[in-house]
């Protein structure tokens, strides 16, 4: 209920977008870490702007893994991925553009909140 | 690393949404060894992490939640996969963090470990037994947590070694007691002593010091104590 209220979920045309639960982290992390390799290797950064990924590094990173970025999509909308594959390029990258801001923004929030915290009581005492 | 106190080690458990979460047994970390050793780098990724976490770190630390991790969790947690991905986000990622922190001493000592220590654990877990902690080994690798066995082995050693010296000290007041005497004063001193050091033994009747044997330490450092006079 509460992460409904503060994260919720968005809307491109017919297609519902809800935030991760835990298990699809489990679902999608393999995916996360091919495109992560492949973001390495071709040197690519995750430079935010206004606290947002802009547009443009995102439609680099579609480019690069875009296999694995259907993968997750799919995941996370719950749909096969044929029918994510037939989406027009601009309602595609939406999506991806919306899944990751709805996500790591939220995920980095609890990270800095259970996380840090936790590291600075450790180094603190 | 730092060093936990007694009572965190007697009561570690930590209850997030009414799950109740402890700190790895032997029996745990045994059962654990393959998923840990696989999440090497994982727990490197999570050490090098700062207080400025970025969108880079999230996404290397979402990579590493795989089969290991549900693992790790259900058997710190024993439940099953399925509930563990039955957690919403927050809840989950609370108890994986709590998990680690609550065993980050071994996991971190468990990465720096070398060939050769010592230490056995079949020296700790006899010792805990015949000091009558635990029933069985299968009871000290099950019911106590690592950080348990370890302090009351610790706390067994100290005790043993106080013991030691203890021993050494009656000895040596038992053979100044034993030696012969020239005279009866020397008798009667000898005596005394060996009834002071026995009654120190028992704390009811270890002798406290007096107001006057307290003055007389301060003046034999050259500290005169004079009385204060107070006004009435």
């Amino acid at each position: 209920m509460k992460d409904k209220e503060i994260f919720p979920e968005a809307k491109v045309g017919d297609i519902i977008i809800r935030p991760w639960k835990f298990g699809v982290l489990f679902k999608i992390s393999s995916f996360l870490e091919e495109i992560l390799d492949k973001m390495e290797a071709k040197n690519v950064n995750i430079e935010t702007v206004d606290g947002f990924v802009p547009y443009t590094t995102i439609a680099r990173i579609f480019t690069m893994a875009s296999d694995s970025i259907l993968k997750i999509i799919a995941i996370t909308i719950e749909k096969p991925e044929e029918e994510i594959a037939e989406l027009d390029m601009d309602e595609g990258l939406e999506i991806a553009t919306i899944i990751y801001n709805q996500n790591t923004e939220r995920i980095k929030k609890i990270i800095n909140e259970i996380f840090i915290e936790k590291v600075e009581d450790e180094k603190s005492e | 690393m730092r060093s936990l106190s007694d009572e965190e080690i007697l009561f570690p458990e930590i209850v997030i949404n009414n799950i109740t979460i402890l700190p790895w047994t032997f029996d745990k970390l045994f059962k654990l060894n393959t998923s840990l050793r696989k999440l090497s780098k994982c727990v490197e990724c999570i050490n090098s992490l700062t207080t400025n976490v970025k969108y880079i770190d999230v996404l290397k630390l979402l990579s590493f939640i795989n089969k290991d991790i549900s693992r790790v969790m259900c058997i710190t947690l024993n439940c099953s996969e399925k509930d563990v991905l039955e957690f919403d986000l927050y809840t989950g990622l609370k108890i994986l963090v709590t998990i680690y922190f609550q065993n980050i001493n071994i996991i971190n000592s468990k990465k720096s470990e070398k060939k050769g220590a010592t230490l056995s654990l079949g020296d700790v877990f006899s010792t805990l037994i015949s000091n009558n902690i635990g029933d069985s080994i299968e009871d000290l690798k099950s019911n106590y947590t690592i950080d348990q066995v370890y302090m009351f082995y610790e706390k067994c050693r100290k005790n043993e070694l106080s013991e030691q010296k203890r021993n050494a000290v009656t000895l040596a007041h038992a053979l100044v007691y034993a030696s012969p005497s020239h005279d009866r004063n020397s008798m009667r001193k000898k005596q005394n002593m060996w009834d002071k050091y026995i009654n120190s033994l028992e704390p009811r009747k270890a002798e406290k010091p007096s107001s006057k044997n307290i003055i007389n330490v301060f003046r034999m450092m050259g500290i005169p104590v004079v009385k204060k006079e107070v006004n009435k």
